[in-house]
């Protein structure tokens, strides 16, 4: 995908939707949308942005993006949720067939029925972003929102590169990094985390309430480690042991080697 | 054509600055022109470093907003040849100048200099935008404390996503002593996190202290071992076609500073 269409902003009968590209960090996302912006900040000013297409984004994302579409492009922000379906069927149509985005479809083409009745709903609750499990049933959405079960065989993303601090990983599946994971970055999955390098970042596997997700490292030193509602820390001496694995056993996280 | 740098490090006081006066000192004395651009702008301290602040008439944000030309802000440096400074404006602050305003002010410096020289401000908001806006590389300077190397790791990451690839890792203010005993971080500490090319170590010294209080870049000083650091430094950044050699005379650079040190003792 050409890096101009990466960030659009779209016009709907409703206002305006920001398209994003699936496959984009979320740090060149505003990247892109600074430039945007700086080319045509007058033509947008007063506008109204009503809902984000294309890509998800986590609670302190869409406080970002609000920031600048506020300060920057002085627009005024009325939601950055996903929009609907049929808000975004123009949209859609430009839409690359990554699987990323196909699935984000299917989705809304399950909800296109009760979308327009949840969206306010959704709105709403989505703000509640770092607790999944309460979105569910609280709202009780078909099939979007249950806890992921592909932990041997499912949905994975593969990362190339050290995540460096500010990076966020969010995927709603297993991750694999193909190298280091850095303190301050981040790596939240619905599923299982596998750093082929040294993670010293914090890891959050099994992010939706899975608690057979596992975390595993060729070097196992997070900041801080979580598995489904369960949160710790590592002890404070290093124990320097290569290739562990962390997962959970009755109501704690235990780590051990997994190359025995 | 020549080649813009920017010097930064995301934390505040790990010695961008100091680096920049004497990266730029140094490739004006290995006879490159040369110019340092402090986009510190607000907090400008640059023309102090190299004792030049006497002389400042006209400054960055005058270029920018087209009141004076170029040629009349640069202050020509008098003991190095080939040295200019590009002063930041003291009573303006970092929205005072955009994006592309700086990518056409270093593309139209990069014509006449061999070598374009930015001081980045700490941080990472619109002052740091501006500095590597239009920049061709970037070193970034670190100390060896974790909260540098977090910082830096960060900055890391941002150049990445600005497209400035491969960044070059300065280590400043190493204590030999210190890491021997154990209680500060090492090179391999660094470099294992940061994973990028190191192009040198400045061990600390006190000689930084009083030359920027006089306002005469170290590396003047033949005698002192920072002033020996960045006099390597500056020729690695000429001969950057020569990647072997770098590595060869940072490990030379290092069993010196051993040899220097246990002689000491």
């Amino acid at each position: 995908m050409s890096s101009k269409s990466s960030i659009e902003f779209k016009g709907t009968k409703e206002g305006i939707v920001l398209q994003m590209d699936s496959e984009l960090e979320f740090s060149d996302i505003l990247i892109k949308l600074e430039e945007k912006i700086a080319k045509s900040k007058d033509f947008f000013k007063g506008a109204t942005i009503i809902g984000i297409d294309g890509r998800t984004a986590s609670l302190g994302e869409k406080n970002q993006l609000e920031d600048m579409l506020i300060k920057r492009a002085e627009m005024s922000v009325s939601s950055l949720s996903m929009v609907a379906k049929s808000l975004s069927k123009s949209a859609a149509k430009n839409q690359s067939t990554n699987s990323a985005s196909t699935q984000k479809a299917e989705v809304n083409a399950i909800n296109s029925e009760t979308a327009d009745l949840k969206s306010d709903l959704m709105r709403s609750v989505k703000k509640n972003d770092s607790n999944p499990l309460v979105e569910q049933s609280e709202v009780a959405l078909p099939d979007v929102e249950t806890v992921f079960l592909g932990l041997k065989e499912g949905l994975t993303q593969f990362l190339r590169g050290t995540m460096r601090s500010g990076r966020s990983v969010i995927f709603k599946g297993n991750v694999v990094i193909l190298g280091d994971v850095n303190p301050g970055a981040e790596i939240i999955a619905d599923g299982n985390i596998v750093v082929m390098g040294h993670l010293r970042g914090v890891a959050h596997a099994g992010a939706n309430g899975n608690h057979d997700a596992y975390v595993c490292a060729n070097k196992l030193n997070p900041t801080q480690l979580r598995i489904g509602k369960l949160i710790t820390r590592p002890p404070d001496e290093n124990h320097g042991a290569d290739s562990e694995i962390a997962f959970v056993k009755g109501d704690m996280i235990v780590i051990e080697p997994y190359l025995i | 054509m020549g080649e813009c740098i920017v010097i930064t490090s995301g934390k505040g006081g790990v010695g961008k600055t100091t680096t920049t006066a004497n990266i730029g000192a140094g490739l004006a004395m290995l006879g490159k022109k040369v110019v340092v651009i402090d986009a510190d702008i607000g907090l400008r301290n640059l023309d102090v470093v190299l004792g030049l602040e006497n002389r400042i008439v006209f400054d960055l944000v005058d270029v920018v907003q087209e009141k004076c030309r170029v040629r009349q802000a640069l202050i020509k440096d008098k003991r190095y040849d080939g040295l200019f400074l590009l002063p930041a404006a003291q009573t303006k602050d970092k929205d005072s100048v955009n994006q592309a305003q700086m990518v056409e002010l270093c593309n139209e410096l990069k014509e006449d200099f061999d070598y374009v020289i930015v001081d980045c401000p700490a941080g990472i908001e619109q002052g740091f935008k501006n500095a590597i806006a239009g920049a061709d590389r970037a070193i970034v300077v670190t100390t060896p404390e974790v909260s540098a190397v977090r910082d830096a790791d960060r900055i890391i990451g941002l150049l990445e996503a600005a497209e400035l690839r491969n960044p070059k890792l300065i280590i400043n203010r190493l204590r030999v002593d210190m890491v021997k005993r154990g209680d500060m971080m090492n090179i391999e500490d660094i470099t294992d996190i940061l994973a990028i090319d190191l192009i040198g170590v400045v061990p600390d010294d006190e000689e930084i202290v009083i030359s920027t209080n006089r306002g005469e870049p170290a590396i003047g000083n033949q005698e002192s071992l920072c002033g020996q650091a960045y006099r390597n430094i500056s020729r690695r950044i000429t001969g950057e076609s020569v990647p072997y050699l770098e590595l060869d005379v940072q490990e030379g650079l290092f069993t010196r500073l051993f040899k220097i040190f246990s002689f000491g003792k």
